[in-house]
């Protein structure tokens, strides 16, 4: 069975979200009045699979 | 005309923004076609078709950001690109919200954030689902075309921290009342709700509040949770999670037909359940969800109906005949050679319950995600022909077409253009992101349709359902009396305009 | 360990030599003698390696200026003879732990500011600044009047000042950048506190210097604003020496231009350039009448400054300077902003008053550069592609260089580890 005290502690609590993805879902997040923060993101290195592949190996960003 | 190009290197902007900078292009005068967008490889197809290519877009890399256009003048298409800009930029004024790089850096400025939405490309959402599960919150990730290891892997490590995991492919969820990505707004009430359909899911919730009653949380797996290679792990923890929530009175069950190993963990699971509850698996055994101690649903509106009468309510939606009799009016005035079906749908749990529903009416359907392989088309609609424009080939590179209602717009006329056409059968999902008024928009194509087959000497009769609530921003009452108004025929439900439909494709096969 | 563990040991320790570093201005010495690995005939240019033939205008003349200072050839053509015949070599100048901001050369008759960072035991090195006369090699100018101002400088002004910083000990330069610490310094294209600080440390010793020309060597520091810059490169120099000497770190240790390339180094690779063609910088123009088509590309190594977290780096401790350059008070925030998120250490020596009390953002990872997306920008003066200073302002560092960089760091990790 699931340990599912933060599961249930997220349904009892206020709702804050950080939205990856286009703004416009945490537009309308906050039209429906809640909390929620944007995240601005870009493929890591611009998509260039070569380099996605070079900063694993060297152990990330 | 000539054709004009700005390429900004390194300016990633989702494909959402991009829609409406396109749509915003095309009405600057002087300039003919235009088009914005992310240098992608489908980008880079798509400025070739429409004769906008350029070796410098084509050279360009998948994070630069294209505005390209056939204007009259280079001045015409300067003015242009300043209006995009101008009016699309931000308003720097001290208000501006502060925006992070990354969800860890959201998290370190705002500790009480307890959930991260991801709608990344599919090949970044594990890294992405990792970051933010590391960073302790629950995920819902909405990205598509995740490999299936990268799911499993995302959520094993969700299991580990105990956190929720919804998605990848999550269209539905509603946390807490707030409607995530692309979920209805709902009331709030007693039934909990998982399932690995976002549509079914919607669906279940949205007839809830017309019988006063609500959801409390609904939890989408996404689409593959119950696929072997991911074993329900999100199902599974939502049960134990509604289980344990004291919130939650009632819990209902949605699927579409689980890996036999799966099901087999599941009915196990839910064996053991305290809680009244009501299983939709699609084309799973009745009695083996019976012998659970579960209420079994025959389909969606089954499903909602059988919940409701844990509550002892005796809400309907309708009767059979009631269908038949509209069909018979619905009919009259079709020229000899109308005879077909068409189904232009958004939701793929949609077309799939529409095709299950028509198909020994029609006597088969062909599609482009058919029921079974030899009735796949690729191109024109032929016969009886149900397509789904939530689909790769229409969505690769862009939005849900709930929420870009562009992508479905074209079949309208396409389709009525079929002399042999009698019915073509609609879905409207209502969606917070989605278009502001999706039935408005396509009133001006539906009586031009009916208008070209009244000139054609014959009748063509839409039917349509719209999904969602009166809490949604687009109200499903105004929607539906939109479409009544421009003659279209509303059921309640998806599977009630199916059934329609069936019965005006017997109609006119009897006719023939 | 696996490699991400060591990369991330690595950089510990660079981030270590970085934030914990004490250089200190010792002593004011001919090149020759106090550069390792300096030669007769050897000129140090800034910016990553270049063929004399691809050598820019202003640089071409300020080497051949040189090489007529240092008495290697008659005039200014016979000189570039020479150079291009490879009598007289060029070099670049962080590749010997030196300097050389915008045109700048140092050969070897010229005096070096010397500091050695206390901490690490690195030492580097960089000729003075020449003041504010816009006549100067500084800007790939050469004549008469400059050569007499080199002479001077060679020989009282070195003589002086050099006996002065061994009389107070050595100027812990960290000191001053801690006592002008909200002063609005950004301490690479402003740094006004900063020179008056360590005048103000200097002068004292200077009056007890016993020689004819003191006064007026007084008079040319005092009235020099940027006098702590070519202090602070040398000490930024010292402080790399060592961070040079880290295989495995993915930090920037050295960058700079030379008009038509644009290069860093990186800790795990010394001196190996990972070089572009030079972007320009945007800003403001001294006289109206400039046009970016007059504009060299990005020159000089005063830019060494901001591998060390000063100048666009800490861009919010020197917002004057944006207000200059046509940006806003935000944007000095930003480009700050920016640092951080790419940058793996923090200065504790001058927190900013009105940023929350931060200190500057040090130690570039590369990686985060490429996988985040998000360039730093630095500061910078612009040269005229004839010579002269034409403006001053910013420049987005390149992706290419950090991709580049990523690669080469890459393949020396793969060789360490026995992979290829």
């Amino acid at each position: 069975m699931t340990d599912t005290s933060k599961i249930l502690s997220l349904f009892r609590s206020e709702l804050v979200v950080v939205n990856v993805g286009p703004k416009s879902f945490a537009d309308v997040l906050e039209k429906q009045g809640y909390k929620s923060l944007q995240v601005d993101w870009k493929p890591a290195a611009g998509g260039d699979k070569r380099m996605q592949e070079l900063l694993d190996y060297l152990g990330g960003y | 005309m000539s054709v004009f190009f700005v390429i900004q290197k390194d300016r990633y902007i989702d494909s959402l923004e991009t829609l409406s900078e396109t749509a915003m292009l095309n009405d600057q005068p002087g300039i003919g076609t235009g088009y914005v967008g992310m240098a992608t490889e489908v980008f880079k197809e798509v400025t070739k078709e429409i004769g906008l290519s350029a070796p410098e877009i084509l050279a360009a890399a998948d994070s630069d950001y294209v505005i390209v256009a056939e204007a009259e003048s280079e001045e015409a298409f300067n003015n242009a690109v300043e209006k995009l800009r101008t009016e699309s930029a931000p308003v720097d004024d001290e208000e501006k919200p502060v925006s992070f790089r990354t969800s860890v850096q959201a998290k370190e400025h705002e500790p009480r954030a307890n959930l991260c939405q991801i709608s990344v490309p599919g090949e970044y959402a594990l890294e992405e689902a990792k970051k933010a599960l590391n960073a302790g919150m629950h995920i819902c990730v909405f990205s598509n075309n995740v490999p299936l290891s990268d799911e499993r892997e995302m959520k094993e490590l969700a299991r580990e921290k105990g956190l929720l995991c919804m998605g990848p492919d999550c269209g539905v969820a509603n946390i807490n009342g707030a409607a995530l990505v692309l979920s209805s707004i709902n009331n709030r009430g007693p039934f909990g709700i998982v399932g690995a359909s976002g549509t079914g899911i919607q669906h279940v919730a949205a007839i809830l509040p017309e019988a006063g009653s609500g959801v409390s949380q609904t939890i989408g797996t996404g689409g593959n949770d119950l696929k072997e290679a991911v074993g329900g792990i999100t199902m599974l923890m939502g049960i134990d999670a509604l289980e344990a929530d004291p919130e939650t009175k009632y819990i209902i069950l949605i699927s579409r037909k689980p890996a036999d190993s799966v099901l087999k963990k599941l009915l196990a699971r839910i064996s053991g359940m305290k809680k009244p509850r009501v299983v939709f698996f699609m084309g799973c055994d009745r009695e083996a969800i019976e012998a659970t101690g579960s209420v079994w649903a025959e389909n969606l509106d089954d499903c909602a109906l059988r919940a409701l009468e844990l509550i002892h309510s005796d809400y309907s939606l309708g009767s059979i005949d009631e269908l038949k009799e509209t069909a018979k009016e619905a009919v009259k005035g079709m020229a000899p050679e109308q005879k077909y079906l068409r189904g232009a749908y958004t939701g793929g749990t949609y077309l799939d319950e529409a095709m299950r529903t028509m198909w020994d009416a029609a006597g088969g359907i062909w599609s482009n995600a058919p029921l079974s392989k030899e009735w796949k088309i690729e191109g024109d609609s032929r016969e009886h022909t149900c397509i789904d424009y939530g689909e790769e080939e229409y969505t690769l590179g862009r939005p849900h077409p709930a929420i870009d209602a562009s992508i479905r717009k074209p079949a309208i006329l396409k389709e009525a253009s079929d002399p042999t056409v009698a019915v073509i059968v609609l879905d409207v999902i209502l969606t917070p992101p989605g278009h502001p008024d999706p039935c408005g928009y396509m009133v001006p194509d539906i009586i031009k349709a009916q208008k070209m087959a009244a000139e054609r000497g014959g009748k063509i009769v839409f039917i349509a359902s719209v999904l969602g609530t009166t809490a949604d921003w687009q109200d499903i009452r105004k929607q539906e009396q939109e479409l009544r108004d421009a003659g279209v025929i509303v059921c309640r439900t998806n599977y009630r305009a199916a059934l329609l439909a069936s019965e005006i494709v017997k109609l006119r096969r009897d006719a023939q | 360990m696996t490699v991400p563990e060591k990369v991330a040991e690595a950089n510990k320790r660079v981030i270590d030599i970085m934030t914990k570093a004490r250089p200190v201005w010792t002593d004011v010495r001919p090149a020759i003698d106090a550069v390792p690995g300096m030669e007769r005939n050897l000129i140090l240019v800034p910016g990553p390696p270049i063929e004399a033939k691809e050598l820019p205008i202003p640089l071409r003349t300020a080497v051949c200026g040189a090489a007529c200072h240092d008495g290697l050839a008659k005039n200014v053509d016979e000189a570039w003879e020479m150079v291009l015949r490879g009598e007289i070599k060029i070099a670049p100048s962080q590749d010997y732990n030196c300097g050389n901001a915008a045109s700048s050369v140092m050969s070897a008759s010229m005096p070096v500011f010397v500091v050695e960072d206390k901490t690490s035991g690195g030492a580097g090195y960089c000729v003075p600044h020449p003041g504010s006369n816009p006549r100067v090699l500084r800007w790939g100018i050469y004549g008469e009047d400059v050569e007499e101002n080199l002479r001077f400088i060679r020989g009282d002004y070195a003589e002086v000042l050099g006996e002065a910083v061994r009389k107070s000990g050595g100027i812990d330069l960290v000191r001053i950048l801690s006592k002008t610490a909200g002063m609005g310094d950004e301490n690479h294209n402003r740094q006004p506190a900063a020179s008056m600080a360590l005048a103000l440390e200097l002068v004292p010793y200077l009056l007890d210097v016993q020689h004819p020309a003191r006064d007026r060597v007084i008079k040319e520091i005092c009235a020099n604003d940027r006098f702590f810059l070519h202090v602070m490169m040398a000490g930024v120099e010292a402080v790399m020496q060592k961070a040079k000497e880290e295989p495995y770190s993915t930090i920037m240790v050295g960058m700079g231009g030379n008009g038509v390339e644009f290069g860093i180094q990186v800790a795990a690779t010394g001196n190996k350039w990972y070089t572009t063609p030079a972007p320009k910088i945007s800003g403001i123009f001294l006289k109206p009448t400039t046009t970016e088509a007059d504009l060299l590309g990005y020159l000089g190594d005063s830019c060494v400054t901001e591998v060390w977290g000063l100048g666009g780096m800490s861009a919010i401790a020197g917002p004057a300077y944006l207000r200059m350059t046509g940006g806003t008070f935000r944007d000095a925030k930003e480009r700050t902003e920016k640092a951080r998120q790419v940058s793996l250490g923090e200065h504790n020596f001058a927190p900013v008053p009105w940023d929350d009390y931060r200190g500057f953002p040090v130690g570039v990872d590369i990686r985060k550069v490429v996988g985040l997306n998000i360039l730093p920008i630095s500061h910078g003066g612009s040269a005229l592609k004839t010579g002269g200073q034409a403006g001053a302002g910013a420049a987005e560092l390149p992706m290419e260089v950090f991709k580049k960089a990523v690669e080469g760091v890459a393949n020396e990790v793969k060789r360490m580890e026995g992979e290829e």
